[in-house]
């Protein structure tokens, strides 16, 4: 076998890229990764194309400021528009998300499969297939419940407050192989421990002869009438942002996108492809967190960055409980006030260990393209999911108080700065405006809903686009509900079993 | 636009014993570097949020006055005030400009220092080039002291490993 080649932003000097190969697919993360090691291990030849450019564990950032820069679409600036500008947490290189998450596995649960099936009309063989596309990649991946030398205080009170309060718990399982606790999760590991899929399935598909262009962001779908040929971009200098080379890849037999939530739809949309659910259903995983303020050191960035998890309320309310170490130069940005009297409470540092809620929410919102380039999210929580995510935050400030942090920083506008353990009630009445919290959107879903009726989804079952053939997604934006768990593992079973389809 | 932004950063992060204020900190470089490399729109944020931080006191502190005129002690209030301020978008553009500027004043080495992690190190800025890119090797295995005997301690409480995954 003949390795293939990467290719990649040169200079602007450099000369057109032409490329061929039996399927093309555009993103390398979860599903984009997942898809193409499927193919690439079939026989066929598969060209990936990404957007970002390819940073392997030594070139990672270590701060703050280098991960917005060299790791981020446009230094993480992507928010919802709605009352409250929450951010959009994805990354844009090689590996894609998977470079900045905390590969947490979670297998996809079967009542998902159920919604799809009895909401959409698609699912009726996928549960049992993805899970054993599930149960291969774990394997493959060295899914590994976070080990006892890589805890960290974070996540060990975590367990203790589950614990004395009877709630299910557990640690995490992540795609980790030999966790040394760096607390580097959202950086990158620079201990390459983590199995982001840079270094995992996009590396193999270079030994098994495919193409990896990186820095290349697709800005065309290319067609004849409804059959999906190719796709067309500029290469770009991922330090200046200029553009350079057009590429293009032509495909044999099938484009597969899997850009993420929020660029596949707008790709499709730019691409000329039309459609009434296009953009439609983006949904996500909100989340927020709090503070405990401990009399002893927790040293919060020591351990895994997340390495605890309860899914005792996934079904009712509709909520995951998690610990989330931040860099400290986030939370100074994060802890409430300005000036000295912010640098004061900053000295806490050591003392701090944040638990954050995510909430399986049900509001809905849309991805559409921006009318000067870009992604535009409208995307907002009803006050049924507003009511889920305040329970949620009460939920973590309890555990706080029962693991014996002496107070509480909820962040939440109007609230004190600090509340005791007699305090409670103020965050579980705490208002309902989405305004009043620091939140994320971290899980996103949907923007291509899968749906075997065209006028409710872009995607039929099999990650077919509707009216077309040979295009296919292969990411989150197709799923069309949220799932409550962690999505990762989920995304790379469904990209499996599509990607699986096609290869045959 | 630099001196508003480092004027804004300054009065949000101070020098407070024993830490140095982010205007120690090589602040002007790290701004024109910001400005160079960031997202426009992310610098227009930063930007705008320095404007309002220098026009606001009459509404933090009812004083018709520029934020640099203002005492030490004012300038303070104003800066802690307008942090909290109850209209969503001015409190959005100072949580833009408090987390750049607590980017650069916490990734130093001496505020590291004081909450006993150790220093950063230069970002490397580099990228994966070359034409032939094969399967990374796992370095040694080095975990922290520190964790080594919390695991001890997670061992003798009875909750090691599990089968859970596929070690």
């Amino acid at each position: 076998m003949t390795a293939g080649e990467h290719l990649t932003f040169e200079s602007l000097e450099q000369r057109a890229i032409d490329v061929s190969a039996d399927f093309v697919v555009v993103g390398s993360g979860a599903g984009g990764a997942a898809a193409a090691v499927t193919l690439a291990r079939a026989g066929h030849s598969v060209a990936i194309v990404e957007a970002g450019p390819w940073r392997a564990p030594q070139d990672y950032p270590v701060t703050a400021y280098g991960t917005m820069r060299d790791l981020f679409p446009d230094w993480g600036g992507m928010v919802t528009q709605s009352r409250a500008l929450w951010p959009v947490v994805q990354a844009s290189c090689v590996g894609g998300t998977t470079v900045i998450n905390s590969a947490i596995v979670v297998r996809t649960p079967g009542d998902c499969f159920e919604r799809w099936q009895r909401e959409y009309g698609v699912g009726e063989d996928l549960r049992d297939r993805v899970w054993a596309h599930q149960d291969r990649i774990e394997r493959e991946l060295s899914a590994t419940e976070v080990p006892p030398d890589a805890r960290g205080l974070l996540n060990t009170l975590a367990k203790d407050a589950a614990d004395a309060l009877g709630w299910d718990s557990h640690y995490m399982v992540r795609y980790v192989k030999d966790c040394e606790g760096a607390g580097q999760c959202l950086q990158g590991c620079k201990r390459g421990r983590k199995q982001s899929t840079n270094i995992t399935y996009v590396p193999e598909v270079l030994e098994r002869g495919g193409t990896v262009l990186s820095s290349a962001p697709v800005d065309q779908i290319l067609f004849s009438g409804t059959r999906a040929l190719g796709v067309t971009g500029r290469l770009r200098d991922p330090v200046t942002r200029k553009q350079g080379a057009r590429f293009s890849v032509h495909a044999r037999r099938g484009v597969l996108l899997a850009a993420s939530a929020t660029q596949t739809p707008v790709l499709l949309a730019r691409s000329g492809v039309r459609g009434p659910a296009l953009g439609t259903r983006f949904c996500a995983h909100p989340g927020t967190g709090v503070f405990g303020v401990y009399d002893d050191p927790v040293d919060q960035n020591i351990g895994a960055t997340q390495g605890w998890a309860s899914m005792a309320f996934r079904d009712e309310p509709g909520l995951k409980l998690e610990t989330l170490a931040i860099p400290p130069e986030m939370v100074a940005g994060r802890l409430p006030g300005g000036g000295r009297e912010l640098v004061k409470r900053f000295h806490e540092y050591r003392h701090l260990a944040m638990w954050v809620t995510a909430v399986r929410a049900e509001s809905h919102g849309t991805v559409k393209p921006g009318l000067f380039g870009g992604t535009v999210v409208r995307y907002g929580l009803d006050e049924a999911d507003m009511r889920k995510l305040r329970e949620g935050l009460g939920k973590v400030t309890r555990m706080h108080f029962a693991a014996g942090a002496r107070e509480v920083i909820s962040g939440i506008y109007g609230l004190p700065y600090k509340i005791g353990p007699d305090e409670i009630r103020l965050v579980d009445e705490g208002p309902l405006d989405p305004r009043a919290y620091v939140a994320i959107l971290s899980h996103l879903f949907g923007g291509c809903p899968m749906s075997s009726d065209p006028r409710r989804g872009v995607v039929d079952g099999h990650g077919l686009v509707h009216g077309t053939s040979g295009l296919y997604v292969v990411d989150a934006s197709a799923i069309p509900t949220t799932i409550g768990v962690n999505p990762q593992h989920t995304i790379m079973g469904l990209a499996s079993v599509w990607a699986e389809d096609l290869a045959s | 636009m630099n001196r508003l932004v480092r004027f804004a950063m300054v009065a949000l992060f101070p020098r407070e014993e024993p830490l140095p204020g982010v205007e120690d900190l090589d602040l002007d470089a790290k701004i024109a570097a910001f400005r160079r490399e960031s997202a426009p729109l992310l610098w227009l944020g930063v930007v705008g949020g320095a404007i309002l931080f220098q026009v606001a006191p009459l509404v933090t502190l009812r004083k018709p006055l520029l934020a640099s005129w203002l005492s030490a002690e004012d300038l303070d209030r104003h800066a802690f005030r307008l942090a909290g301020h109850p209209f969503y978008l001015v409190r959005q553009l100072m949580f833009l400009l408090k987390m750049m500027g607590g980017i650069f004043w916490a990734q130093s080495d001496i505020v590291r220092a004081s909450i006993h992690l150790p220093a950063y190190g230069a970002d490397p800025g580099t990228r994966r080039v070359e034409r032939h890119v094969a399967l990374p090797e796992l370095p040694p295995y080095e975990p922290a002291p520190l964790l080594l005997a919390l695991g001890r301690h997670e061992r003798e409480r009875g909750r090691g490993s599990t089968s859970r995954g596929h070690a």
